[in-house]
């Protein structure tokens, strides 16, 4: 544990030394508050909570920026430090590939839950304070979405690392990392709303939602944006998702599976890698 | 004691063989020189003894384990490395790194700040490795496979980037850790420079151990002749040459004879020497250098 710690340790302190902590904290915050401040000129005044608006504004900002993040922190991690010769070195002291991993995940996932904690932390006070809603059940829900950012962060920064495992080319290892985030964000979603189109009938909305669950941006959504009553009522997307009543907690396991299956893949993959 | 232990290992990168069924054996407290072309196997060799890879056929222990078991992970605690390529992240200074590495070895930290004094980083220890030269990081990648106290030490072209007198230093740490009972592993190129400082030569090419020897038994044991030159304190007379029928010599000048002979004869020629009367001011030995025993090796394939 110690070993695990000292790498995460560093990867947090190379994070602050590079600034880019600071830059990312500064984007998450940055489209939080312009969401929170301006996504709900628009819409005009409706009785849900501000704080609800916020939620549904975040997790539609998060589903598409988190993974690209996660994606982006992770995937040259290992591959990176193999090519310049860092790895080699690291690797000859006495400390697993496992711990390597883990401690790096760790160290990366520490920077992504702090950036999100800050953004969304602002964005909500922020609208919070202005509108004077919060409440225990709104707070709750809050709390619930930062949680499942950071996991889906972390999912997607477990799917860098696979990748990163895989593939020492940088620019090849970074171009699959841009095709996995456009599949999970923008074309899963397409082809399956496709398939049902096109196949009426034989695929009912229970497949549907469970299909859904395959895509660890679709498990978030229908955390977030289907699990509370206060939100799905507003939310407006995915009603079809309330047909299945999946338990929130099932909801988090599913997001953790997403998570570490991934990772527990990458670690198998460096285990067996010739540094 | 053996220290390394190699039995019948072969090692292929899919079907690329890079060790031909080696065995090995390496005593505590010796300074050893791995030479070879570049891809005979020297890196994969450095790499199967810390575990970076595994052996495709045979075993290898290191201070008596296995350490391609993860259980034996502890092992590494008593192995420095130095690699050929050594890169630290550019923006810790010196002394952050060796904090890190001690932190994994679960070593004194109080320690380090004597380690780049030794390697004479002292100056610079708070400085961003950005500001390093390539010699300042070649010394620090030395400091941080010294740290806690190995008793093997792994070194790949550990003197690249040194000026002379750095290598001389380094040179004086590595005979003051073998007095201490390190066994140290030096993989290079420079085959003038770790020409009398290691005890053993192992030649290794294509995948196979062509000698494990030292350097005094390598040099007894070829045919390459190796050159005497007696500088006489007067002319050399005419007796002094019937004397000299029997033997290959030259005449450098009046008063200088170079004779040509085989190791094993050296003994033979100097006794001949004060025999026959020569007054013997100076004496030079042409001793075969190292280059000349790896080509002599290397282009014969003896395996010895």
């Amino acid at each position: 544990m110690n070993s695990i710690w000292t790498i995460a340790n560093q990867e947090i302190k190379d994070g602050f030394k590079n600034r880019w902590i600071i830059v990312l904290t500064l984007v998450v915050v940055v489209f939080s508050l312009s969401l929170t401040l301006l996504g709900s000129a628009p819409s005009g005044r409706v009785d849900a909570s501000s704080l609800i608006i916020t939620v549904i504004s975040l997790s539609s900002l998060t589903i598409f920026l988190l993974p690209i993040m996660g994606l982006m922190l992770s995937y040259e991690a290992l591959g990176s430090d193999i090519e310049k010769g860092n790895m080699i070195l690291l690797a000859s002291y006495p400390i697993t590939r496992g711990q390597i991993v883990i401690g790096k995940f760790l160290g990366h996932i520490i920077i992504l839950a702090f950036s999100i904690t800050i953004g969304y932390l602002t964005a909500g006070i922020t609208s919070s304070y202005s509108s004077n809603s919060i409440n225990y059940e709104n707070s709750l829900i809050f709390v619930s979405m930062i949680i499942s950012s950071i996991i889906l962060g972390g999912t997607f920064l477990s799917i860098g690392y696979l990748i990163s495992s895989f593939i020492k080319d940088k620019s090849m290892a970074g171009g699959i990392a841009i095709a996995i985030w456009l599949f999970f964000v923008l074309i899963y979603d397409i082809t399956l709303l496709g398939t049902i189109v096109s196949f009426e009938g034989i695929f009912n909305s229970y497949t549907f939602n469970v299909l859904l669950l395959l895509n660890p941006t679709d498990v978030y959504r229908f955390l977030n944006l289907a699990s509370f009553e206060n939100v799905a009522n507003y939310s407006g997307t995915l009603g079809i998702i309330t047909s299945i009543n999946i338990n929130i907690w099932v909801l988090f396991l599913i997001q953790l599976i997403w998570m570490i299956i991934p990772l527990f893949l990458a670690i198998l993959s460096f285990k067996n890698k010739e540094i | 004691m053996s220290v390394l232990e190699f039995n019948n290992v072969t090692k292929f990168y899919d079907k690329k063989m890079a060790l031909n069924n080696i065995s090995l054996n390496v005593d505590i407290g010796n300074i050893i020189a791995l030479v070879g072309h570049n891809g005979a196997g020297k890196t994969t060799l450095i790499k199967l003894l810390l575990g970076l890879i595994y052996p495709t056929k045979g075993h290898l222990k290191v201070l008596g384990l296995n350490i391609a078991n993860p259980s034996n992970k502890n092992i590494k605690k008593k192995i420095g490395f130095l690699p050929e390529t050594v890169t630290f992240k550019n923006n810790m200074s010196g002394i952050e790194v060796l904090n890190f590495f001690s932190r994994l070895k679960n070593t004194d930290q109080f320690n380090n700040m004597k380690l780049l004094e030794k390697v004479g980083l002292a100056e610079v220890s708070k400085q961003n490795i950005k500001t390093y030269s390539k010699g300042m990081i070649q010394r620090l990648g030395l400091a941080q496979a010294l740290l806690g106290t190995p008793r093997i030490l792994l070194l790949d072209e550990p003197t690249n980037g040194l000026d002379p007198i750095l290598r001389l230093q380094f040179y004086d740490i590595l005979s003051d850790l073998r007095e201490r009972g390190v066994t140290i592993l030096i993989s290079s190129h420079a085959l003038s420079e770790i020409e009398n400082k290691v005890d053993k030569i192992i030649i290794i090419n294509k995948g196979k151990i062509i000698t494990n020897r030292s350097l005094s038994y390598l040099r007894q044991n070829t045919n390459i002749p190796i050159y005497l030159r007696f500088k006489i304190k007067k002319q050399v007379s005419n007796s002094i040459v019937t004397k000299l029928a029997n033997y290959q010599y030259k005449l450098i000048n009046k008063r200088t004879i170079e004779f040509k002979c085989f190791p094993k004869e050296k003994i033979n020629i100097i006794k001949t020497a004060f025999k026959i009367g020569l007054e013997v001011d100076d004496l030079e030995i042409e001793s075969t250098s190292m280059s000349t025993l790896y080509k002599y090796y290397i282009d014969e394939r003896k395996v010895i």
